[in-house]
C-alpha cells in the first residue's frame, strides 16, 4: 500500500469517491418481504407483553452489598455454631475422662502424689478464668452441668447397697460426671464427699478430700466427716 | 415516541416496554441490514439471518445499555450471525477473514480470479464486482455503505482492530475503483 492508496481512502471516507457514487446508483431498494416485518414486529410486541424475565433482570445496585451481608452473616452463624459445638464436645470429653478415671483402690494410692483429675484441670483452664470475668459466665457452666451429668441421686439411686457397688468405689465416685458441682463452692465439696462416705465409697470419698484440702488450704474439714470416712472405711473395707 | 428521536433513545424506551419505539426502529434500518445480507448471501439465507438478527436484539432488550451507536450494535449481532453462518457451512470461514493484520487482496478461494474475469467481461456493474471481493473486504465496504460505519466502528462490530477494517476497506475501494477504470476503458 501507498500513500495513493491512503488519499483514495480517504476520499471515499469523506463521500467524494465515484465508487459510492455508482454504488447508490446500482443498488436498489431491496427491503425484506412484508411477511418477515409483521413477524418481527409481533415478536417485538409479544416480547414486551410477556414482561420482564428472571433471566433477562439486571442486577441492581443493591443486590451486592446485600449478598455480602448474607454471606457474612452465615459465615458468623456457622463460626459461632462450630465454636459452640466444640464446647460441648469439651464438656463431653471431661466426662468420658472422669468415667475412665478411678482413685487408687489400695492405701499407697493415698499417700501416692496422684494427677490431678481432668475435671479440675479443665476447671482451671475454663472455670477459673471466668472468676473475674462476669458472673454469669460460671453460672452458665454450672446450671449447664446437671443437663448433661445427672447427680448423684438421679445417677444411682437408693436402691444401690452401699457395699455391693464396687465397681461404684472403684469408678463410680469419679466416673460421677457430676462432682461436686460447683466446683468453687467448698461446702458443695463436702456434701459431695459426704455423700460418698454414707454410700460406703470411701476411696472415693477420700480421693475427693484429698483434692478439696490442696483446693481450699485454709478451710477445715468438720471432724464427723473424718469420723464418717472412718467410720465407713473400717466398716466396708 | 417521535421519529425526531435517536437510534439509542428509541432502543432504550422499546427495553423499557415501549413496542412502538421498536417499529420506528426497524424501519430504520430494515432495508440497511436486508442489503448488508442480501449482498453476502443467498436470498433465503439472508432473509434468515436477517430475522436472526432481529430476534437477538429483541431478546437482548433488557440487557441493551448504549455503550455504542445502535448502528454498530445492530450490525455487530448480524455479523457474529454471518460469521456463524459460515463456520457451518463448507468450506467454512473463508480465509479473508483469517488475517488480523494484513489483507490478502485477490481472493478468499481460487475460484475467486475466475469469476472477477467473468464479471468484468460480463457486466460490468459494480455489484457484481462486490459480490466477487473477499468476504472480509466485502463485508467492510458494505458496513460502511449500508451500515454508514466509520473505520473504528466497522472495527468494532467485526472485533477486529482499526488497522485491520482499514485495510480491508482500502482493498475494497482499491479494487473497485480500478475495476470501474477497466470499464470505462
Amino acid at each position: 500500500m501507498n500513500g495513493d492508496d491512503d488519499k483514495l481512502l480517504d476520499r471515499y471516507l469523506a463521500g467524494e469517491s465515484d465508487v459510492s457514487r455508482r454504488y447508490r446508483e446500482e443498488a436498489g431498494g431491496e427491503v425484506p418481504p412484508a411477511a418477515v416485518d409483521d413477524r418481527l414486529r409481533a415478536a417485538a410486541r409479544r416480547e414486551v407483553n410477556a414482561g420482564p424475565r428472571l433471566a433477562g433482570l439486571r442486577p441492581r445496585a443493591w443486590t451486592r452489598p446485600l449478598a455480602a451481608t448474607a454471606v457474612l452473616v452465615l459465615a458468623v452463624g456457622i463460626v459461632l455454631q462450630v465454636v459452640k459445638e466444640n464446647e460441648r464436645i469439651q464438656f463431653d470429653d471431661v466426662k468420658s475422662v472422669l468415667e475412665k478415671t478411678a482413685p487408687p483402690e489400695s492405701g499407697e494410692a493415698d499417700s501416692a502424689p496422684q494427677p490431678e483429675p481432668e475435671v479440675l484441670k479443665f476447671e482451671h483452664k475454663h472455670v477459673a478464668p471466668d472468676a473475674q470475668a462476669p458472673a454469669r459466665k460460671r453460672d452458665e457452666i454450672s446450671a449447664g452441668e446437671p443437663a448433661r451429668a445427672p447427680s448423684l441421686g438421679e445417677s444411682r439411686g437408693a436402691a444401690t447397697p452401699p457395699g455391693q457397688d464396687r465397681a461404684g468405689a472403684t469408678g463410680g465416685a469419679y466416673g460421677d460426671a457430676a462432682g461436686p458441682q460447683p466446683l468453687d463452692d467448698p461446702r458443695a465439696w463436702l456434701d459431695y464427699i459426704r455423700r460418698l462416705a454414707e454410700r460406703g465409697e470411701i476411696q472415693a470419698a477420700r480421693g475427693y478430700l484429698s483434692r478439696y484440702q490442696e483446693r481450699f488450704p485454709g478451710r477445715s474439714v468438720p471432724p464427723e466427716l473424718f469420723d464418717l470416712l472412718e467410720r465407713g472405711g473400717s466398716g466396708v473395707e | 415516541m417521535s421519529e425526531d428521536q435517536s437510534d439509542e433513545q428509541l432502543m432504550l424506551a422499546y427495553r423499557d416496554g415501549d413496542a412502538g419505539a421498536f417499529d420506528i426502529l426497524y424501519d430504520r434500518h430494515k432495508g440497511r441490514l436486508y442489503r448488508y445480507l442480501v449482498r453476502q448471501c443467498p436470498v433465503p439465507v439472508a432473509e434468515e439471518l436477517f430475522q436472526d438478527t432481529w430476534i437477538k436484539l429483541i431478546k437482548a432488550r433488557e440487557r441493551y445499555e448504549p455503550r455504542a451507536r445502535f448502528t454498530t450494535y445492530l450490525f455487530h449481532i448480524a455479523h457474529n450471525l454471518l460469521i456463524d453462518h459460515y463456520r457451518r457451512g463448507n468450506p467454512g470461514l473463508p480465509e479473508s477473514y483469517d488475517d488480523e493484520t494484513t489483507v490478502v487482496a485477490d481472493t478468499d478461494t481460487p475460484e475467486q480470479p475466475d469469476k472477477q474475469a467473468a464479471n468484468r467481461q460480463a457486466t460490468g456493474r459494480l455489484l457484481e464486482l462486490i459480490d466477487a471481493l473477499p468476504a472480509a473486504q466485502r463485508e467492510a465496504f458494505l458496513l460502511r455503505e449500508e451500515g454508514g460505519l466509520s473505520l473504528e466502528e466497522i472495527a468494532e462490530a467485526t472485533g477486529v482492530g482499526r488497522e485491520t477494517a482499514k485495510s480491508r476497506l482500502r482493498y475494497a475501494v482499491k479494487t473497485l475503483r480500478g475495476a470501474m477504470q477497466e470499464f470505462r476503458e
